[in-house]
């Protein structure tokens, strides 16, 4: 299954993708997207890396030109993605200066890797609810980001928005919770902070 | 009505056109700060909306869960923004929330 998902931060969207590449394909593979700065990065990394231990993720370092994965990896792998967010980072501000056909480029290579894995998670971040109209450049990015999202989101069987350790499912509900019902306990151990679908309900 | 409510670049007006099939003329973005400034007041100026869009879409980006912003211009804005998209919502028939080109039927009367 190919599955989006996005969110705020510190959200549970990563815990929630482990689990769900976990209770797909045999070979596991986290592709790391960021390559550290700064020390805040390097503990972010690590921190991520604790979470993913015990696993059996295989960690692929893959920062630009991410349709290079095709080549790297079985197209029987179970792939996690993370984040769309860090790759777009990469490829639109990381190589000097800025450079505007970043966004199209990297849609273009995700939805390369979407057609080359069918079991794959896709995580970014949702950066689009701010009262602020940023500088020329963030609003770039945030457009850029969007348009990667959008591409993905329709591209995917699943579409998910994380929320505060819910999920709420845009898309492809059932088969999340048919996914997550059969990894069962080889969905790994103390992720059991992941729940939904959330219902939606109003007053009128 | 159909209001359509989503952060920014959310494809709430490819929503409009491509799933609701709505043409242009059709859908219309809430120009919140216009809104504020009706002469007419921002009910009367809300319900004028409703009235023109009836059969149509308002299109709003949900920009609530930003940080406050230190701007009283700007905050004055998010609250308005707010304010109306909860008006906006009880009189539409019903409201989706776009989130990266998916539609959510929030409510549905």
């Amino acid at each position: 299954m190919r599955i989006f998902l996005s969110g705020g931060c510190k959200n549970g969207k990563s815990t929630l993708a482990q689990r769900l590449c976990a209770c797909q394909g045999t070979r596991r593979a986290y592709v790391a997207t960021m390559r550290p700065r700064d020390a805040e990065d390097e503990a972010r990394i690590r921190r991520h890396q604790a979470e993913r231990e015990g696993w059996g993720f295989e960690t692929v370092e893959c920062a630009t030109d991410i349709a290079a994965l095709c080549g790297w990896l079985s197209g029987s792998a179970s792939v996690l993605l993370d984040s769309v967010t860090a790759l777009l980072a990469e490829e639109m501000f990381q190589r000097g200066g800025v450079d505007a056909g970043a966004p199209a480029r990297v849609r273009d290579g995700l939805l390369r890797v979407a057609d080359a894995f069918s079991d794959i998670v896709f995580v970014s971040d949702f950066l689009f609810s701010d009262a602020r109209r940023y500088d020329t450049l963030t609003e770039a990015y945030r457009r850029g980001l969007a348009l990667c999202d959008r591409a993905l989101a329709a591209r995917c069987d699943a579409v998910l928005e994380v929320s505060f350790g819910q999920w709420i499912a845009y898309k492809g509900g059932d088969g999340v919770a048919a996914l997550l019902a059969k990894g069962g306990e080889s969905a790994g151990n103390g992720a059991g902070a992941v729940h939904g679908p959330a219902r939606v309900c109003g007053l009128g | 009505m159909v209001l359509l409510i989503g952060g920014a670049y959310q494809g709430k007006a490819a929503y409009a056109r491509d799933v609701l099939g709505l043409a242009e003329d059709g859908v219309a973005r809430v120009d919140v700060q216009a809104l504020m400034e009706a002469p007419e007041g921002e009910t009367a100026a809300l319900e004028a909306l409703c009235e023109a869009y009836a059969d149509g879409a308002l299109l709003l980006e949900d920009i609530s869960c930003g940080v406050v912003p230190v701007d009283a211009r700007e905050r004055a804005l998010r609250e308005a923004s707010g304010r109306f998209g909860a008006y906006l919502a009880r009189r539409a028939a019903r409201v989706i929330r776009v989130f990266c080109g998916m539609g959510m039927v929030l409510k549905d009367a």
